[in-house]
C-alpha cells in the first residue's frame, strides 16, 4: 500500500510539473499565440521516450523475472522505435527539440529512480520497476492527451502524438497486470 | 464481416512493431510487422486475435458465413 501511495504522488508531480512547465513554456514564449512550442514538445517527446528505454536496459540487466523482461525489452524496442519516428519527423520539419522545465524535470526524475533500480535486486527491484512503469505511463499518457495533442502547432506532429498513444495505453494495461502478479 | 476464403490483411500504421496471430496462439502468425509492414491471411475460420507484442490488443474476425 506504501508503495502504490508513492507512485499515486510521483504520478500527481509529474503531472503537475508538466503543467507548471507548460504555463512558463506559455509565459516565456515568444509565440504570440502563447501555446507550448513545438520544439518543446519535440524535446519533451525524446526525452521521455529516452527515459523509458534506458529504464527498460536496467531491467534487462538486472531482473530475472521473464514477464517483466519481456516487458523490458518491449519498452526498449517499442520506445526506440517511437523515437526513431520522432527524430526523423522533427528533423523533416526543421524542428530543432528545445528542453524546458518538463524535460530538466522528467531527466532529474528519471535519474533518481535509475540510482534506486541499481541499489535493488530480485523481487524488491521487479516490484519498484513495474510501480514506476505503470505511474510512468499513466502520468505521460495524460501529458501527451492534454498538454501535447493540444499545444502541437504542426498537423504532422499532433498526428504523430495520437498515433503514438493506442500503444502507450497497450503498455500501461500490460504493466498492470505484471504489477498484480507480483 | 469475413467469411471462409476471404483473405484479410492488416497494416501497421502504427509506430511501433506488431505480431498478429490467431487467440490461442498455436494456429498462425504473421511475421514481425514493423510500421507499415502488412500481413495478408486467407481465412478458413473466423477467430479472435491479438497482438503478441502487446497481448492486451485483442480484436475479433467476425463470421458471414
Amino acid at each position: 500500500m506504501k508503495n502504490i501511495n508513492y507512485f499515486k504522488k510521483f504520478a500527481f508531480v509529474l503531472l503537475a510539473i508538466a503543467f507548471i512547465g507548460c504555463a512558463h513554456a506559455m509565459e516565456s514564449s515568444n509565440d504570440s499565440s502563447n501555446k507550448l512550442t513545438d520544439a518543446n514538445i519535440a524535446a519533451i517527446v525524446v526525452g521521455a521516450n529516452k527515459i523509458d528505454i534506458s529504464a527498460g536496459k536496467i531491467a534487462l540487466d538486472r531482473s530475472q523475472n521473464n514477464q517483466v523482461r519481456e516487458f523490458a525489452q518491449r519498452m526498449v524496442t517499442d520506445h526506440q522505435s517511437v523515437l526513431d519516428s520522432a527524430v526523423k519527423l522533427v528533423t523533416r520539419l526543421g524542428v530543432s527539440p528545445k528542453n524546458n522545465d518538463l524535460v530538466h524535470a522528467l531527466a532529474k526524475q528519471s535519474s533518481e529512480h535509475e540510482v534506486k533500480l541499481k541499489s535493488l535486486t530480485g523481487k524488491e527491484f521487479d516490484r519498484l520497476y513495474i510501480d514506476h512503469e505503470v505511474a510512468y505511463h499513466e502520468a505521460v499518457i495524460e501529458v501527451v492527451k492534454t498538454q501535447l495533442i493540444p499545444g502541437a502547432n504542426n498537423q504532422d506532429l499532433k498526428d504523430t502524438l495520437v498515433s503514438v498513444l493506442p500503444a502507450f495505453d497497450a503498455h500501461l494495461a500490460h504493466c498492470k497486470n505484471i504489477q498484480a502478479s507480483l | 464481416m469475413v467469411k471462409s476464403g476471404d483473405l484479410v490483411r492488416w497494416e501497421n500504421k502504427d509506430l511501433v512493431p506488431h505480431l498478429v496471430a490467431d487467440i490461442s496462439l498455436q494456429k498462425w502468425q504473421s511475421q514481425n510487422l514493423l510500421p507499415n509492414d502488412s500481413f495478408t491471411l486467407k481465412i478458413k475460420n473466423p477467430t479472435s486475435y491479438i497482438c503478441k507484442h502487446h497481448p492486451t490488443m485483442q480484436a475479433k474476425l467476425v463470421s458471414q458465413d
